[in-house]
């Protein structure tokens, strides 16, 4: 039982570690592309364009008018290219993202002020996007642009919901702890003393 | 016979290394390494001694010895970690504040076991902390690899030798360890030739990678990216922010 534990602990190490070399691989290109063009900016950029594209790919008007105005292999022919197109732009938006982390680690890396909690904290927020994006990229793949939008409105619309539960529940707390603190008779008496 | 050749291939190699160190004269670059080195080479040719001479005591030579080399193979990691990210301080920053607090974290869980093991002697208890300790070097060594593959930080030829090999020695050590303590005595006669001929194969990608020396490359960075370090995180989170809202905007229609 310990030996396979400790093996498949080495597995997972070399795992990570073929992935992070992998990915620097795959980073390198982009790199090598960032300086040749000398282009050293920390930012993300909004193609309005590309915004107003993506928003009719993942509009279901047009796949319903195909759906109804043509044939079942022409729709069906339609929606993969759709997808095809959804998956693109997210790829394009992901690459952005994982370049923008890039420079900035590339940056940091020399700073002396670097905040190691600040930096598990983008981390994270770099990962969350990630994960976030990389779910989608899977419903998209799957079930195609229109059904990932509607799976990503209900999911905002879902964490809203939870959000006004928290707050409410958050706000009914609070008066029952302020009156606790207000008639708590050691709370008067340290007042008195003070 | 076979593991005394390789015991023997593993002495020249190990005095090769340390000859050309001193003919390239970059023996002072990398100093405890040289030491590390150095402390093997004493150590096997001083065993192959006590083995013929005066074998009763070769197993208590054998494991104290060994801790000493553990204690040595911990400050070639540090040594590592001082040559590469000389020249990045926000990394080295980082790794002052995460690598103490796993060595903490790892060096603690094996003398709390150590000091539970009701009858510590050199032997079965010796082997299990031996690798307890390797798994601590592992640990650090690990954490040191992602923290140069997360930064981007370059290493010379020398460097990415050392880590490379030592890293092979450190893993190859963990399997062999838990093999043996896992397998028994059944284990030790396949022990005998698998230790040496990793440990030569370490050896050897040293060898390749130390031949002559190879400085760390300098920083890739332009001087003008040197800003203040707040900013810099403020806009790389607003940037994070907004590249979510827009695929949240892209996505609906």
């Amino acid at each position: 039982m310990t030996v396979a534990l400790y093996l498949a602990l080495i597995s997972a190490v070399l795992l990570i570690i073929s992935i992070l070399l992998l990915t620097r691989a795959v980073g390198r290109a982009s790199e090598a592309a960032v300086d040749n063009e000398k282009e050293v900016s920390l930012g993300f950029k909004e193609d309005a364009l590309a915004l107003e594209v993506s928003a009719r790919i993942f509009n279901p008007e047009d796949l319903n008018f195909v759906a109804t105005e043509t044939s079942g292999q022409f729709a069906h022919t339609f929606r993969e290219e759709r997808t095809t197109l959804a998956l693109g732009w997210l790829r394009h938006v992901r690459g952005q993202v994982r370049q923008l982390i890039r420079i900035h680690r590339r940056t940091v890396r020399v700073n002396s002020d670097l905040k190691p909690l600040d930096e598990f904290r983008l981390f994270f927020g770099f990962l969350l996007f990630q994960l976030m994006s990389g779910m989608l990229y899977c419903v998209i793949w799957v079930h195609g642009p229109v059904e990932a939008a509607r799976v990503l409105e209900w999911s905002l619309q879902f964490a809203g919901k939870l959000r006004k539960i928290a707050e409410e529940a958050v706000s009914v707390a609070t008066p029952v702890r302020a009156e606790i603190i207000k008639t708590d008779p050691r709370m008067s008496g340290g007042t008195k003393s003070s | 016979m076979v593991s005394s050749v390789l015991w023997v291939i593993g002495l020249a190699l190990e005095s090769t290394l340390l000859v050309r160190s001193v003919v390239g004269n970059f023996l002072k670059h990398y100093t405890l390494f040289y030491l590390y080195l150095l402390s093997v080479l004493l150590r096997s040719a001083s065993l192959l001694a006590v083995y013929h001479w005066w074998p009763n005591f070769y197993l208590s030579v054998y494991w104290y010895s060994q801790f000493l080399n553990v204690l040595l193979g911990c400050a070639l990691v540090w040594e590592v970690y001082k040559i590469a990210l000389s020249r990045y301080p926000g990394a080295a920053r980082m790794a002052r504040n995460v690598l103490p607090f796993l060595f903490i974290f790892a060096i603690t869980r094996v003398f709390v076991k150590a000091w539970n093991s009701p009858n510590w002697i050199p032997g079965r208890t010796a082997l299990e902390t031996e690798r307890d300790l390797r798994i601590v070097q592992g640990v650090l060594l690990l954490s040191l690899v992602v923290l140069f593959l997360y930064y981007a930080i370059p290493l010379g030829r020398n460097l990415k030798g050392i880590v490379g090999g030592y890293s092979l020695f450190v893993l190859t050590s963990i399997v062999h360890l838990t093999l043996r303590d896992y397998l028994g005595d059944n284990f030790q006669h396949l022990w005998q030739y698998i230790q040496p001929f990793s440990y030569v194969s370490v050896l050897l990608v040293w060898c390749v990678t130390l031949w002559s020396y190879a400085p760390n490359p300098k920083p890739e960075t332009e001087p003008q990216l040197q800003e203040d370090y707040q900013s810099l995180v403020r806009a790389t989170r607003r940037h994070l922010n907004s590249a979510r809202a827009y695929l949240h905007r892209g996505m609906r229609p």
